[in-house]
């Protein structure tokens, strides 16, 4: 995984995580991922499958050291904003 | 119903499955990526079989479809959170058959959505699905005269309707530890007008041999749940006459809710099967494609073999 600067103070910061982990990942991707939008449904546009969603999803719980249950989050809420979400009301 | 649109997809001869393409872009449109990737991968005749078995699907779901969405929702969800699970803990979340029951099996609300959700895997995900294919047209047709079936965990039916539709099938005895299990196929099976020739029997295939001299025997989805699954390939042994046929179908690493025990590989199988009296005739295996398509180390192993 490519190094990553996230502060996880703020949402940019957790987009240029997730883009840059999918970049490290899918580098044949790169240009799909960087155009990715915050509201957009990771897996629903066909960017990424659920198998790298779910190293994503673990990533991120390293990183954050926030659980994240995949089961709780709603499927239309697996994009950047929809995870920004989830994890930022679990870390206080 | 006019024909959803998926690129490089013609559902106009296969409505049943149309109509459930159709119900997922209204609840799910997000899942649209995923169905159109999956069924763009299906032969015209394995969508003529995909097309039958939503057929049957909307015959058990009795016309609760909306219903039957939000539980496949439901299950692919819990997929995800088992998969997750598996690839930190490398170990499946329920290692006891006992856990399965309490946390699933006996409650009849999370089962019911459980196993409807599980219903609709069975037209889009090919891990599932393909078994099924490989059942009806490499399986069943390996008996030219009249044969008699044992189905060990039958649940839904589907794969008994599948043998029971064939004029020359007999019977089948269905044989299932929970007794509400195989109240449940009979019930989807006196829907499919079947019922008079299916034989439910409330039993452990780790305990004893159902039957003697069964023709063929199918076990689909249940050797990752017993608890000894070499005596309940022994069992299946001595159910079967000599060049009686076998159809296995296992997940090998990847995990559900309900999987208790992680086959690394086919050969760990092939190993019991050879141990137990049985020779591998033919193998196939079904690469799960994810839930947007991708593809992971895991798949649904099938196998026929004959007892020697
Ligand atoms: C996941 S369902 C399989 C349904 C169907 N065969 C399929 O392929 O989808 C597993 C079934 O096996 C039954 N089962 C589990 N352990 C068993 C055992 N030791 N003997 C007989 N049936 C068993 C369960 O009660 C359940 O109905």
């Amino acid at each position: 995984m490519k190094e990553c600067e996230w502060t996880m103070d703020s949402e940019r910061a957790f987009e240029a995580f997730v883009k840059s982990y999918l970049g490290s990942r899918m580098p044949e991707m790169e240009a799909s991922i960087a155009a990715l939008e915050s509201q957009t449904n990771l897996i629903g546009s066909g960017v990424i499958d659920s198998f790298i969603f779910i190293d994503l999803c673990l990533a991120i719980e390293e990183e954050s050291r926030v659980p994240l249950d995949v089961a709780e989050i709603d499927f239309d809420q697996f994009s950047i904003s929809g995870l920004w979400s989830y994890v930022s009301a679990r870390r206080s | 119903m006019a024909a959803p649109s998926l690129t490089g997809v013609d559902l106009t001869a296969a409505p049943s499955l149309a109509r459930f393409v159709e119900l997922i872009r209204e609840r799910w449109p997000t899942h649209m990526a995923f169905v159109g990737r999956n069924l763009a991968a299906r032969s015209n005749a394995e969508i003529r079989f995909l097309d039958d078995m939503a057929r049957r699907i909307l015959i058990v779901s009795e016309g609760r479809t909306l219903a039957a969405i939000d539980s496949y929702r439901d299950v692919c969800a819990q997929y995800l959170r088992a998969e997750m699970e598996y690839r930190k803990k490398k170990r499946y979340v329920n290692d006891k058959f006992d856990d399965v029951v309490s946390s699933l099996y006996d409650h009849s609300d999370r089962m019911n959505s459980y196993m409807t959700g599980l219903l609709l895997s069975v037209i889009f995900w090919w891990q599932n699905s393909g078994p099924y294919y490989f059942l009806k047209t490499e399986f069943l047709t390996m008996f030219d005269e009249a044969f008699a079936l044992v189905e060990v965990g039958p649940g839904h039916g589907l794969g008994s309707s599948l043998a029971l539709e064939l004029p020359n099938c007999t019977g089948i005895t269905g044989l299932d530890i929970s007794a509400e299990s195989i109240a449940m196929t009979q019930a989807c099976l006196r829907r499919f007008g079947h019922a008079d020739r299916f034989f439910g029997k409330v039993g452990d295939i780790c305990v004893d041999a159902p039957v003697r001299d069964a023709d063929g025997m199918v076990i689909s989805q249940v050797l990752e749940i017993v608890s000894d699954p070499v005596s309940a390939l022994r069992n299946a042994r001595a159910s079967l006459r000599d060049g009686g046929l076998l159809f296995l179908n296992a997940p090998v690493n990847f995990a559900a809710p309900d999987h208790i025990r992680r086959w690394g590989s086919a050969d760990e199988i092939d190993a019991i099967l050879d141990r137990v009296g049985f020779k591998l005739v033919k193998q196939k295996r079904y690469a799960p494609s994810s839930i947007a398509g991708g593809e992971t180390q895991g798949y649904s192993y099938v196998a026929v073999c004959s007892a020697v």
